[in-house]
């Protein structure tokens, strides 16, 4: 008896040691750009967040008190449509592919970075929709277009594995801010309704404190201490450069930077008391170079240029003699400081 | 007795060859202490428990709130061995081994097209108890109660990868981390007065750290664990005996790199019904179903819908 019951724990013990197969028919062997040993499964799965494919949209005053005057919300302008797309939204879906007057985008927001980006989702000629892959780097969002399985880091704003690998996505000019604010700055626009075709708890935001400790969920490549892990910067990268604007060190005023980077005119425009900061490039396609100026209490004009033209904060030209044209907005978003240095560990610090 | 043996050990071994299993945040994984409800065993015995259980995740609970359908669903399949010795009148030693099979699958938003499937299987975590019966049961005094400590060892990978990425703790076979388990178990029957028995168990497990992410100092644990079950037995004079037990369980938020990790822990309470069925004297097989009657959770998770498990119990 005691002979056959060794060796039966030692059938045991071996097959413990013994190496584990499985299959998974969601993600493929092929070519990443970024290290693998550092992507990290999130656990929901490919999809398992849900994007929002076929997205409502209400009036502002039409919005449920889930939302308060401090909750962040992402906003686009096309042409004169401008949509809201509220965080509390965004934290339970990450993706929203939406359409403006035949232009196909997809919102992209990462709870885990703080970060927003928006980018075209008409990828070769073909329009495609974004889903969320579930894999994270750099604790950011990985998502994948379901034309071609590519997948696309968030920050690095790149198609990181598959046929659209190396390409970088065409960005749609955006902003983030407050949803007090964007009342103030736009009353009559449209905002991301909560019929989304799922039931989720959107006042309650999901990660617990998250947000405002300095716990992260999982691992990051670098971790930098220069400022509190969850502090929203804005941060423009050229190539592998990178420069943050603290929000919160703007004054509650509009204020405006107007400076170069490398081979770039900038003028960077934020204020604290409005939750803000955006970046657009100053010299014109003609090769006119501006130089702004803060306007007060105009929102959302923010602020007009040398030859007397308002410009709001999207960068459309609301009055004056350059009146409906548009500046440029360089790769350039907000996230929390840990994820920029995370993805730029060389990220300069502006100082006033 | 030769047969019984190799015919566990085959079965032990097609469980290890095929794919894998694991731990998981808070709902699935290897279902370690609900399992152990062996009492303390005779001196010079052995006892066998082998249970199949079958964990079915689908629902999502935020808070104490039911919020909607998933887009995913889990499906954790165990199989648990039990094997324990009496080594004197009060002491005898328990040890489990298990093998477990996960399965994560998520909706697809395409029409005609099937979602992600991830699949693992493999090698769970075991548990060595030491037990010790502070009150053994006679025939006049059906009293009986048994405490016991050992650890769960981290037998089952904790590291495993698909495409080199690293899956989540909730899909590993293993925890990765040595645990203490405590564990107490209590008895009391009234025959021949009533054919009704009570009885109930407590176990408690202190968690370790793992280094699933490999990187030192940045240690993942999953939060301790305390499960109580409480219940009442009926026999009858025919094989089929009936239980009814409520199962509470609270388990504490896991944590990384010593901070705590959204969505996870919370508390649980269940109905356990079950049938006993005496195949033989020394044979008896066992199906029970575990139904959730209140949940209260930590931020928003996939928590299981119903648990059912087959045991069967036989002594030498």
């Amino acid at each position: 008896m005691n002979k056959y019951f060794l060796m039966f724990l030692f059938v045991i013990g071996v097959s413990g040691c013994s190496d584990t197969s499985m299959d998974s028919n969601g993600h493929d062997d092929a070519e990443w750009l970024i290290p693998t040993g550092q992507v990290f499964d999130g656990g929901p799965g490919k999809d398992g967040i849900p994007s929002i494919d076929n997205p409502i949209f209400i009036r502002v005053n039409e919005v449920p008190p889930y939302l308060f005057d401090d909750d962040l919300v992402v906003g686009v302008r096309i042409g004169n449509e401008i949509r809201a797309y509220p965080h509390p939204i965004l934290d339970w879906h990450e993706i929203v592919n939406d359409e403006i007057g035949g232009e196909a985008f997809s919102v992209t927001y990462c709870p885990l970075t703080g970060s927003a980006i928006t980018w075209d989702r008409v990828l070769s000629g073909t329009k495609t929709t974004f889903g969320v892959s579930g894999l994270l780097y750099n604790s950011n969002l990985i998502a994948y277009d379901r034309a071609t399985d590519s997948y696309w880091s968030q920050m690095m704003m790149q198609a990181v594995r598959g046929q659209h690998i190396r390409e970088k996505a065409e960005l749609v000019t955006m902003i983030e801010t407050t949803w007090g604010t964007w009342k103030r700055m736009y009353p009559g626009s449209k905002v991301l309704s909560t019929e989304t075709g799922f039931s989720r708890q959107y006042g309650a935001y999901p990660y617990g404190d998250y947000r405002i400790s300095n716990r992260l969920i999982f691992p990051i490549v670098n971790n930098d201490d220069r400022l509190h892990r969850k502090e929203r910067v804005h941060g423009t990268t050229f190539g592998n450069e990178t420069r943050i604007f603290q929000i919160n060190e703007f004054p509650d005023t509009i204020h405006t930077i107007n400076d170069a980077y490398r081979d770039y005119p900038l003028v960077t425009v934020g204020s604290n008391a409005f939750n803000f900061a955006v970046a657009y490039e100053r010299r014109l396609e003609d090769g006119t170079l501006l130089r702004f100026t803060p306007v007060q209490n105009q929102l959302p004009i923010i602020m007009k240029d040398n030859e007397g033209t308002y410009w709001d904060v999207f960068g459309f030209a609301i009055e004056g003699p350059r009146t409906g044209a548009q500046l440029k907005q360089p790769e350039s978003y907000i996230a929390y400081w840990f994820s920029w240095a995370a993805f730029f560990p060389d990220a300069a610090i502006h100082t006033p | 007795m030769k047969k019984r043996l190799l015919m566990l050990t085959i079965i032990i071994l097609f469980v290890n060859q095929q794919e894998a299993h694991g731990q998981a945040c808070c709902s699935s994984g290897t279902p370690l202490l609900s399992t152990m409800e062996l009492p303390g065993t005779p001196p010079g015995q052995w006892q066998f428990v082998f249970t199949y259980n079958f964990n079915y995740l689908d629902d999502v609970i935020a808070g104490t709130q039911r919020v909607g359908e998933s887009q995913r669903r889990r499906i954790s399949q165990a199989l648990l061995l039990e094997i324990s010795y009496g080594i004197t009148h009060r002491l005898s030693v328990s040890t489990m081994i298990t093998g477990i099979q996960q399965e994560r699958r998520v909706r697809s938003p395409l029409e005609g097209t099937t979602g992600e499937l991830t699949r693992t299987r493999g090698i769970g975590d075991g548990i060595v108890l030491m037990k010790y019966t502070l009150h053994q049961q006679t025939i006049m005094d059906q009293r009986e109660l048994s405490i016991g400590i050992g650890p769960k060892i981290p037998l089952g990978r904790s590291q495993v990868r698909i495409d080199n990425i690293l899956l989540p703790a909730d899909l590993q076979p293993g925890t990765g981390a040595w645990d203490l388990v405590f564990w107490a178990y209590g008895f009391k029957g009234f025959v021949p007065r009533s054919p009704t028995s009570l009885f109930g168990s407590i176990t408690y497990r202190i968690t370790g750290s793992n280094d699933r992410f490999g990187i030192n100092g940045l240690g993942y644990s999953f939060g301790n664990e305390l499960q109580a079950s409480f219940g009442a037995g009926y026999r009858t004079d025919t094989p089929f005996d009936a239980t009814l037990m409520i199962r509470y369980r609270i388990t504490g938020e896991d944590r990384f790199d010593g901070d705590f990790v959204s969505n996870t822990g919370g508390h649980w309470l269940y109905a356990v019904p079950g049938i006993n069925i005496k195949l033989h004297e020394l044979f008896q097989m066992r199906i029970d179903g575990q139904i959730p009657l209140y949940r209260n959770l930590k931020g928003t998770q996939l928590t299981t819908t119903f648990t059912s498990s087959v045991s069967f119990f036989f002594s030498l």
